[in-house]
């Protein structure tokens, strides 16, 4: 492996390296390398980079990258791996697979809603900036901390709602949900559907691969409309629906529900009103 | 045929006569029949009235049943337990009727209160413009006005409890009761029941409670909003301690604002499915109104010809068989009927009138 | 004839859970799902012959296959399309000259979508390690009794050489396999990746519907209408 190189100004380089440090843009071909640091934008093909952290636009073809934080617009053509990417601008993707994948940083405040195009698979996908999900995604679990508006019904194992979330339908396994003003959602289905006021992190969220830390959040205590829940178990509380269905309901405080139906066992908080109970 | 005029102060027994003419003060003791009656000054008819012609500039205040061909009222007609039964009336100032009108035609285009309307076409615009015909009434003291009128006159909006028709068309007026074949309500037109079965248009402005068509209940506004379960179920669990009045204020606003979405839906629309294009305007979460500044602002452009076209900013289109009415300006191709314009008129031939606020150019 | 989604799950035994997995996993097509007004706003119904069968084919395979392996080979990719001599030419990675010797060793001129993953393969190892015609036609003719029995795409597939003639081994990915050290190994390719790639490219191209429906679900529901989604969604 070569010695780190610094690049000021525009720069070809091939080959493996330690560490990359440039100031201008640079183009990077066939390499292996352990770190990069760039102000500039990075053209990488074809190569396996450790790190890289990129002030500037990144175009990558055919790259494997362990951990990405990229403060431009990602473009990325054919198949692209990366365990941890951090991007706070655009992405356009052929064939992206990541392991955490996040919209965003923590400590910088995106105004603007991002927008991603092309197909995307993660483990973990954590949006904590306004994002618009209109994309080909695969994503194991999502975890949103940001206001995100869904065209279509977001699939995936986990989804976690920590913020505003506007989607016709969201279909997962787990689904939790933390009652903010604004959230609109026609129909929540999976397995499990809870909605609180209150998240607080469990073992299997504690157990999903993730980049930021979740500690105790609470709502705004909004009430929020959901049109249709459909779940084995359903636990809900503050939430306007039409129709509940499960094997074990909880309709918690605050609920409104017009009917619900259930196979084996019904709670509900007398602090909530619920229209016509029908056993199955 | 002797004709009565009195200048000064005056009564008329009864009689036939050519022509009544009432410039100062004048009272009619018994039942007259005259060809025309014109009152300029006060006149207060306690027998019955019969003429071709009544023509009221000043007030008259009637305690016996009125008989006419055609009525114009530029003042003030105030019927006490007398119905008036006219071909036509057409009102620019003030009418109030504790009894009965019927009219074939009937136009107002003032201030009305009238317990029971009969008609064939019936028109009642509101127009504040006839508060002015109602100098020398104290209109401020709303208790006296009513002990005067025998009615409660509202000079904001015109009012009817019962009106039996075969077309309505109304703005800005409050009805307990419509049966009507074809209804058109504008402009903030309250109506506790409408009876229609053929085409009702309902401006989103109005308030109706209850739409009866064909048999069915189209609408039932007590229905929806006072027997509501779940609203009372809340109101429950407030008066039994169980929430607090924040969480009742919280649930509450979760049941209106669905509601409020609800009512976008086809089977809350108060219009019939009458294949006219609607385009309305939100500013933010309230609907345009006509009066709104901004509706002025919004210019349309309907590609193709149309039968009648009502626009609340500027309109563009193509040929019209019927009227066109714009709160703004109007280009279009030929026009079949009237014109009506907040400002300019740009079109082809126009067989009807043309109302421009400013410049017309008919293009050859 | 349609079926609720209450009357389903009662049916067939199974949970909301499941029913709402099989769909994200696309075991289940979307366009099944069918939303029609009811008194609580809206209720989910399916046409009810095709569901059925559906579920039942799941709960039996479910035992022996992953999802993902059951997705792959209930979804039409897999299937169900059939690819013709035109599409493998808009196959850019599939060598247009060696489209006719391959119609010529499987002897017909469409292909299943897991051949057309194994005919690539093949495509790739001609153009990158200089085989002959008559290698391919060697490759095809070797395997070619085992591609029906491919029922998804988790498989390597591996080019060797020995004493100067070239073989193809379809290895699932999972399996470990000690070759004799006298065979090299030349190449090696995921139909994982070849048909990841697929779903890239040629997602316009070839767009047609989830599953075709035959007369009697028409009738069934007059509603449905063709699904925009294209199978390599």
């Amino acid at each position: 492996m070569k010695q780190n190189t610094i690049a000021l100004g525009e720069k070809h380089l091939e080959g493996d390296y330690h560490r990359i440090l440039a100031a201008g843009d640079i183009w990077l071909k066939d390499s292996k390398t352990k770190s990069i640091y760039t102000a500039g934008d990075i053209d990488i093909e074809n190569s396996c980079i450790r790190k890289i952290y990129s002030a500037g636009d990144l175009t990558a073809k055919a790259v494997t990258i362990g951990l990405g934080k990229v403060a431009g617009d990602l473009t990325l053509q054919g198949i692209c791996k990366v365990d941890k990417l951090i991007v706070v601008g655009d992405i356009s993707a052929e064939y992206l697979e990541c392991t955490c994948l996040r919209n965003g940083s923590n400590n910088s405040k995106v105004n603007n809603t991002l927008h991603w195009s092309g197909f995307i698979k993660a483990e973990t996908f954590e949006s904590v900036a306004p994002f618009l999900l209109d994309l080909d995604y695969e994503f194991a679990t999502m975890i949103i901390s940001g206001p995100l508006v869904a065209t279509e019904e977001i699939a995936c194992t986990n989804f976690y709602g920590l913020d505003q979330i506007t989607a016709p339908c969201i279909n997962a396994d787990l689904i939790y949900l933390l009652t903010n003003d604004g959230t609109e959602v026609g129909e929540l289905v999976g397995s499990s559907i809870t909605i609180e006021t209150k998240f607080k992190p469990d073992k299997i969220f504690k157990s999903i691969p993730k980049t930021l830390r979740y500690n105790d959040l609470y709502s705004d205590k909004s009430l929020i409309t959901i049109e249709a829940i459909s779940s084995d178990k359903v636990i809900i509380n503050s939430v306007k629906a039409n129709s509940v269905s499960g094997i074990d309901v909880v309709i918690g405080d605050l609920c409104i529900v017009d009917e619900v139906v259930y196979q084996k066992s019904i709670k509900i908080s007398d602090k909530a009103v619920v229209g016509r109970v029908v056993k199955q | 045929m002797r004709s009565e005029k009195i200048e000064g102060i005056g009564s008329i027994r009864g009689g036939e006569f050519e022509n009544i003419q009432i410039e100062g003060i004048g009272k009619l003791k018994g039942n007259a029949i005259a060809q025309s009656v014109s009152v300029e000054g006060l006149f207060k008819s306690k027998g019955k009235l019969e003429t071709k012609s009544l023509r009221i500039e000043g007030i008259h205040r009637a305690f016996r049943d009125i008989k006419a061909k055609e009525v114009r009222i530029d003042g003030v007609l105030k019927l006490r337990r007398a119905s008036l039964l006219a071909d036509k009336i057409i009102c620019m100032g003030v009418i109030t009727c504790t009894n009965e009108i019927n009219a074939d035609e009937l136009e107002i285009r003032g201030i009305c209160s009238i317990a029971n309307l009969y008609g064939d076409k019936v028109k009642v615009n509101y127009y504040s413009e006839a508060r002015e015909k109602v100098r020398g009434i104290p209109t401020q003291l709303s208790l006296v006005m009513n002990m005067y009128f025998g009615r409660k006159v509202s000079f904001d909006h015109n009012s009817i409890d019962y009106v039996e028709c075969t077309s309505l068309e109304a703005s800005n007026t409050t009805f307990k009761t419509i049966h009507a074949q074809e209804v058109s309500l504008k402009d903030y037109c309250q109506v506790e029941k409408l009876y229609c079965d053929g085409k009702i248009d309902i401006d989103p402005t109005c308030s109706v409670g209850k739409i009866i068509s064909n048999g069915k209940v189209l609408k039932d506004k007590e229905n929806n909003d006072m027997a509501n379960p779940t609203l009372m179920k809340i109101l429950d669990l407030y008066k039994n301690n169980k929430i607090t009045a924040d969480e009742a204020e919280k649930m509450l606003g979760a049941i209106s604002v669905s509601q409020n979405n609800n009512n976008d839906t086809e089977g809350q629309l108060t219009w019939s499915d009458d294949g006219k294009l609607r385009i309305v305007a939100f500013l933010g979460r309230k609907l345009l109104k006509k009066s709104a500044p901004e509706a002025s602002k919004i210019e349309v452009t309907l590609d193709g010809d149309v039968l009648n076209v009502d626009s609340y900013g500027s309109l563009t289109c193509g040929q019209v068989s019927g009227n066109a009415t714009a709160g703004s300006s109007i280009t279009c191709g030929d026009i079949g009927g009237n014109v009506t314009a907040g400002s300019s008129v740009r079109c082809k031939n126009v067989t009807g009138k043309i109302t421009a606020g400013s410049g017309v150019v008919i293009e050859k | 004839m349609l079926i609720s989604k209450k009357d389903l799950l009662n049916e067939t035994g199974i949970s909301y859970g499941q029913l709402y997995r099989w769909k994200r996993e696309g075991l289940i097509p979307e366009e099944w799902f069918i939303k029609q007004p009811s008194f609580t706003g809206q209720e989910t119904f399916f046409p009810k012959a095709k569901i059925l069968k559906r579920i039942n084919a799941i709960k039996e395979l479910k035992d022996q296959y992953s999802l993902e392996e059951l997705a792959k080979m209930l979804s039409p990719e897999v299937a169900e399309r059939m690819f013709t001599e035109k599409d493998l030419q808009v196959i850019g990675e599939i060598y247009d000259g060696l489209i006719p010797c391959f119609c010529k060793v499987f002897e017909k001129n469409k292909f299943t979508y897991v051949e057309v993953l194994f005919l690539t393969a093949v495509s790739i190892f001609y153009k990158e390690h200089d085989l002959q015609l008559i290698d391919v036609e060697n490759i095809c003719s070797g395997l070619i009794q085992y591609l029906p029995e491919i029922k998804q795409t988790d498989y390597l597939c591996l080019l060797l050489e020995h004493n100067g003639t070239y073989f193809a081994v379809i290895q699932d990915e999972k399996s470990t396999v000690y070759m004799d050290n006298r065979i090299k190994h030349i190449a090696k390719v995921r139909l994982n990746d070849i048909s990841a790639n697929m779903k890239i490219k040629y997602r316009k191209r070839f767009n047609f519907m989830f599953d075709e429906a035959d007369e009697d679900d028409k009738k069934d529901n007059p509603l449905q209408v063709p699904s925009s989604k294209g199978v390599l969604a």
